[in-house]
């Protein structure tokens, strides 16, 4: 069956598992631990094809939020272990080619995953320290039966970094690391502080992570790399294993995918192939989840965003507002203005309780995710035989 | 002044009803039948009459008398605004001078603080202006603070640190023979002995430290602590990785350390362990003395901000941690398996002291993953080092029954692995051990410790392989020379080294008994025909027997003096020995013959014979002196 002819080899996909039973010559151990694989490799389809599409029918303010982000890494956490379970179980059958060259590709597409949980642990540490801006911002402004000058100049002035920052974050391939700090208020250039250029902490981009070099994108091709669907003959072959690997594997790169699309990350290229036949249940969700989150980083003002994310999207939209608000120098304020001005820190005031309350957990997440994958490998790499050598 | 004549009256008559009032509230509060909800309400008036007190003191003063305190702070403020140069060069004076005007700033304002809602006018207006040069004089400092931090940086050297570093243990993926000169020093372990604090160095020039003091509390108090704490960690942040490209880390992502050779790698592990010793005991260990010092007084602050300075670099140095940790294992990555899991584990108290806090408790987590999973692959390689040993196929016998390189390369390996004995006994006993606080354990060097366990085991597989190898040859002499000279490299090597502790005197003498019993079976395999060849049995001449003595004894020089043994001491024993065997009979074989005058057919004299023996087992630098045909 050509590998190509994805419609034509949906039959006889399902055909292949179903013939298993009837095929003695296949079957190994006994036909009892056959049928237990096959339960359990429908029900790995059937959960894997439920929760991606609980995540691809979120709707489009929730798509990509903290919350949503942290719901995906729970599903793969629970797709991982299934599958995980799946291959010890059947450790006889994983042993045997070619569903043992199979699962090591798995395994190496894994760790390829480690260096993108560490860069977004780094994203995550950004976005932090951007908040930490807007707590600047909500100190100035927030709960003050009163507004002046000076409050209006401290959040300014914080608005303006957080800017400069996020910038820079956009432009991190650049060779800029020192950032020229706008002067607020007319206050004249001194010749002698411009000669210390200051590097502020919180400006430079992931300082001690990744190297120059490094890409997310480059990451992600790599995971992707010559993912091709189990032809009829290697599901067969496999007792039906072949079809868990590559469901696992596309979970694997469309996670991935996601939170380098959500998180600020070194050089975050979007365009990686997710060439998925059709036939699969949770091909839809998958095709439809890449298509929103494509169509969302296309939006013109998300073009240019450092993430995805929606609290980011918020964060931003919230700072363009208070820093068009805090634009203004006639005080005592006019109600209405006033007003505005409250409104704003309290849409911001907001956005900083969402991502004080979800960041820490999500970074935790990750950071499960780095452990997992790393434990199940070296377990899933023991129990191929190897005696892990290169 | 009449104003202020009807001020201090005003001010007397007010005082005096405030104070009837809390008499008043005084005698109404010792009835005992009071209920909570009245009680409650004399406590809120009386202090509510209090602040009256402060409230009617601070208008006594004058409003003019602080718009005044006002306008002097703001004129010190204002004036540097327009001034390039930075306040904190322009002598103590200036800086303290500055400090204050601050300070009085932040009086004034709270002076104002008291003032109602419905106050408008001046003030109100007051307190607007005194906020505005307040930020304008928080935005300098923050400047100045900076400027101090890097200007004031001290370097220090770092000689007075010595991390010796252990043996290079050069593998050869083929088993290619590696130098046995290969000093083994096992007192290599940096039991210096020193207590924590004294690595501690400044960070920053000490005299400057009450100046920072000074900004941070003048920032602290006037609210803007997320600024002073921002720019503090920034700059602290940016002067940490500074020291660790000093150290020449590179930044290797988990992709790059697997895909690089073992060579570089083990260079990128080496310079890991360094860094992870000096950073942690020397810089980080600073760095907290330094945010105690600075923000001590001001709560949790301190330790917040060293956690902020100090996570990226400690996060880069357990990722590359792990990242070594993913494998694969091949035998020679063990020492530097080794290095990595003791230099943390020698370190985990200086962690704690660094991280105990519940908040920091993800930093310590993480490290005791790390260190469990480097000990995990030590174990793991060392398992594999057995298995490595088993599969080691020849297919072609080894040429003059030598010492096989992989007996070399075992041996050596083990020898080396005796210095990091009590981590491995450590491992070996318990995976996932718990570190004793105390690390003055004496190694567990008994023959009985699962190191001593293991190695025998070890050497027992490198045996059964040599057996295996042995088999190869065609003739079952060099099977002997063989098996002789690895077993004897073997003991040789287990007694002149650490490795008798772990094997014990019952494992030398036995080998040693098993290499002499080689030695007598090559003897009987080689020499018993050959003798056997000069008795008399009756039916063969005197002149066929020599014949045939010739050819054999010919046949066995050709062969056996390109054999090599080489150990001196080894070959000269078996060449005694052999002596032993075959002189005698030959010289009596002789005394037989020579009456019969067959002289003719005798070539060599046992002199003659004595010295073509010394000839055997010499290797090939041997050129055959005696080129004889018999």
């Amino acid at each position: 069956m050509p590998a190509t002819d994805y419609q034509g080899s949906s039959a006889s996909l399902r055909h292949s598992i179903l013939s298993l039973r009837r095929d003695p010559v296949h079957s190994m151990d006994s036909p009892h631990s056959t049928s237990t694989l096959e339960l359990e490799l429908e029900t790995f389809q059937r959960q894997v094809t439920g929760r991606l599409l609980e995540l691809s029918s979120a709707e489009p303010d929730r798509l990509l939020s903290l919350a949503w982000i942290r719901k995906l890494l729970d599903s793969f956490l629970c797709c991982q272990e299934e599958f995980r379970v799946i291959l010890f179980n059947h450790k006889s059958l994983v042993q045997r080619p070619p569903l043992d060259r199979f699962v090591q590709d798995y395994f190496e597409r894994t760790v390829k995953g480690l260096d993108v949980c560490n860069a977004i642990r780094d994203g995550i540490e950004q976005i932090r320290e951007w908040k930490k801006l807007l707590e600047i911002v909500l100190c100035a402004l927030d709960n003050q039966r009163m507004f002046g000058e000076g409050q209006f100049r401290r959040a300014r002035k914080a608005l303006i970094d957080l800017s400069i920052s996020m910038l820079d974050e956009k432009d991190s391939n650049a060779s800029s690391v020192l950032a020229h700090r706008n002067r607020s208020f007319g206050r004249q250039q001194a010749s002698s502080r411009d000669q210390h250029q200051r590097s502020l902490g919180h400006f430079r981009s992931l300082s001690w992570s990744v190297s120059r070099s490094w890409s997310a994108a480059r990451q992600l091709q790599a995971i992707g790399n010559n993912l091709v669907a189990p032809r009829g003959n290697e599901v067969v072959a496999t007792n039906g294993i072949a079809v868990a690997v590559y469901t696992m594997n596309t979970i694997l790169l469309l996670v991935m995918w996601a939170l380098v699309a959500a998180i600020p990350c070194q050089d975050r290229g979007l365009q990686v192939h997710f060439p998925i036949p059709r036939q699969f249940p949770w091909a839809p969700s998958v095709f439809s989840l890449h298509e929103r989150i494509l169509e969302e980083s296309r939006k013109r003002d998300r073009k240019n965003a450092s993430g995805l994310l929606r609290e980011l999207y918020q964060m931003d939209r919230c700072a363009r507002v208070m820093s068009d608000l805090t634009d203004w120098f006639q005080f005592p304020l006019t109600e209405e203005r006033e007003g505005e001005v409250r409104q704003g820190v309290e849409e911001l005031a907001n956005v900083c309780e969402v991502l004080k309350e979800g960041l820490d957990p999500l970074e935790r997440q990750v950071r499960e995710v780095f452990h997992r994958i790393v434990h199940s490998r070296t377990e899933g790499l023991d129990s191929l035989g190897r005696p892990n050598h290169v | 002044m009449p104003g202020c004549q009807s001020m201090t009256t005003t001010y007397e008559g007010e005082q005096h009803v405030i104070a009837a009032a809390q008499h008043i509230l005084k005698v109404l509060g010792e009835n005992k039948n009071l209920t909570g909800d009245f009680r409650r309400v004399l406590t809120e008036l009386d202090s509510h009459l209090s602040a009256m007190t402060i409230i009617t003191e601070s208008k006594r003063r004058g409003f003019s008398e602080v718009e005044e305190q006002l306008k002097c702070a703001e004129r010190k403020v204002m004036r540097w605004e327009s001034n390039p140069s930075l306040i904190w060069d322009s002598g103590p004076t200036e800086a303290s001078e500055y400090i204050q005007a601050v300070n009085e700033i932040h009086t004034v304002m709270e002076t104002l603080g008291g003032l109602s809602m419905n106050d408008h006018g001046r003030p109100k207006e007051l307190a607007f202006r005194a906020q505005c040069v307040q930020q304008i004089a928080m935005s300098r400092l923050e400047e100045e603070l900076y400027h101090i931090l890097v200007q004031h940086k001290q370097s220090f050297e770092l000689k007075n640190i010595s991390f010796p570093s252990r043996v290079d243990f050069v593998y050869d993926e083929s088993f290619v023979s590696v130098e046995d000169e290969i000093v083994n020093d096992t007192s290599q372990r940096d039991k210096s002995g020193r207590e924590s604090n004294e690595y501690i160095v400044d960070l920053i020039d000490p005299l400057l430290i009450p100046d920072i003091k000074s900004i941070a509390s003048v920032m602290f108090a006037s609210g803007y602590d997320r600024e002073f704490c921002e720019a503090f960690i920034g700059n602290r942040k940016d002067a940490l990785d500074e020291h660790l490209s000093n150290l020449e880390i590179q930044k290797l992502s988990i992709d790059d350390v697997l895909n690089s050779e073992w060579d570089i790698l083990s260079c990128e592990i080496k310079k890991w362990v360094r860094a992870v010793k000096i950073i942690i005991r020397v810089y980080l260990a600073s760095e907290k003395q330094f945010c105690n010092q600075i923000l001590g007084d001001f709560g949790s602050h301190d330790s917040y901000c060293f956690v902020e300075i100090s996570r990226a670099s400690i996060f880069y140095l357990l990722n590359f941690g792990e990242a070594i940790a993913l494998g694969p294992y091949n035998p020679e990555k063990l020492f530097r398996f080794l290095d990595m899991y003791e230099v943390l584990a020698d370190l985990h108290l200086d962690m704690e002291g660094l991280f105990s806090e519940v908040a920091n408790s993800f930093v310590m987590s993480e490290f005791h993953d790390l260190l469990r999973r480097l000990g995990a692959s030590a174990i793991t390689t060392f398992l594999e080092f057995q298995n490595a040993i088993a599969l080691n196929a020849s297919i072609h016998p080894f040429p003059r029954g030598e010492i096989h390189p992989l007996t070399r390369y075992v041996m050596n390996y083990i020898t080396t692995l005796t210095a990091y004995g009590d981590t491995l006994n450590l491992l070996l006993k318990d995976p996932n051990p718990v570190l004793e606080t105390d690390s003055g354990q004496d190694i567990c060097t008994s023959a009985f410790s699962p190191m001593g366990c293991h190695l025998r085991s070890i050497t027992s597989t490198l045996e059964s392989n040599l057996i295996r190898k042995s088999k190869l040859y065609k003739d079952g002499s060099l099977e002997h020379i063989f098996l002789m000279n690895n077993i004897h490299y073997m003991v040789q090597k287990v007694k002149g080294s650490e490795l008798r502790l772990f094997f014990g005197d019952e494992w030398i003498r036995k080998h040693n008994g098993k290499f002499q019993q080689h030695a007598t079976s090559y003897e009987r395999a080689t020499w018993s025909f050959v003798v056997s060849l000069l008795r008399d049995d009756g039916r063969t001449s005197l002149k066929e027997r020599c014949r045939r003595f010739s050819n054999a004894f010919n046949d066995v020089y050709k062969i056996q003096t390109r054999w090599c043994i080489p150990d001196l001491q080894l070959r000269e024993d078996l060449q005694i020995s052999t002596s032993q065997k075959v002189i005698p009979a030959y010289r009596a074989f002789l005394a037989i013959n020579s009456r019969n005058g067959s002289d003719k057919y005798i070539k060599y004299t046992s002199d003659d014979m004595e010295k073509m023996l010394l000839d055997l087992f010499a290797g090939p630098s041997m050129s055959l002196r005696n080129s004889h045909r018999w």
